[in-house]
């Protein structure tokens, strides 16, 4: 299978219609789902690259509802800025194994208990 | 030692002088090699005989594909996907009538690149709703297999 290199330069786009937008996602979509084997391979992460597929396709679809053109632009100017750092290995392996939260390699979230630790998390 | 020291002018009198025969040792050595052509296209024939070994000539390239071959091959990738039901599959389906969103068309395009090993660009492939456009899209190709 060839493998399209990607360009490194994420630019945040404004499209001008929902069509356009949605050729952008799809376009997002499918260089990674190229770039995903490839890191797999880089990070030397210890996934099935068939596991490492699914996830791409459920982050893709936590967003399938949203409408607004404007934050569909802003996630495909972040999704590509995290291809891009996947793809020239400028993050390490904890940064990628973020994306796994189930695997448990990150520590559980610390229940903030007291009116000072709620309000700084963001609780009012 | 003399050769050595003296072996660029041989060289180029070697050269200089290829069509009146030889002046140089090595040229001469050179000129006894025995020449190795190899035929461009030399069918292996095999007795029957004779205990058969497989041979693959893979220099020779592949065969052109059919459209029979490429619409079987394209309706399996498209059983195979687990979100299809493969009994309403058919030739004339859309990805649409399946059940199957934008996303999951990518995903179906992208197998169709692994299965045939051509490259579908993206401008190529938003074009193709439903194995008919992808058998269509695949026949054009060169260099599929």
């Amino acid at each position: 299978m060839t493998y399209q290199v990607v360009p490194a330069v994420a630019r945040t786009v404004s499209s001008a219609s929902a069509n356009e937008a949605r050729a952008r996602v799809l376009s997002l979509y499918r260089a990674w789902m190229r770039e995903a084997p490839a890191s797999v391979e880089k990070y030397a992460l210890d996934l099935p690259v068939s596991q490492a597929k699914a996830k791409v396709r459920e982050l893709f679809r936590a967003n399938a509802g949203i409408t607004d053109i404007k934050i569909i632009d802003l996630l495909v100017f972040k999704g590509k800025q995290n291809l891009d750092e996947a793809h020239n290995v400028w993050m390490q392996k904890t940064h990628i194994m973020r994306f796994f939260p189930e695997l448990g390699s990150q520590p559980p979230a610390e229940k903030k208990t007291g009116f000072l630790d709620r309000f700084y998390a963001g609780h009012d | 030692m003399f050769a050595r020291r003296f072996a660029p002018l041989a060289v180029r009198a070697a050269v200089a002088s290829s069509s009146r025969g030889f002046t140089s040792s090595a040229a001469a050595a050179a000129a006894l090699r025995p020449r190795l052509t190899i035929a461009a296209s030399s069918p292996v024939t095999v007795q029957k005989s004779v205990a058969t070994v497989a041979m693959r000539m893979y220099s020779a390239g592949g065969h052109a594909l059919t459209q029979d071959e490429v619409e079987k091959r394209v309706l399996d990738v498209l059983k195979n996907f687990d979100k299809v039901d493969a009994s309403k599959v058919t030739i004339s389906s859309t990805f649409a009538s399946l059940g199957l969103d934008s996303l999951d068309a990518v995903d179906i395009v992208m197998a169709f690149e692994d299965e045939f090993g051509v490259d579908i660009p993206d401008a190529d492939a938003e074009k193709i709703l439903g194995p008919k456009d992808a058998v269509t899209y695949l026949l054009a190709q060169k260099g599929g297999h």
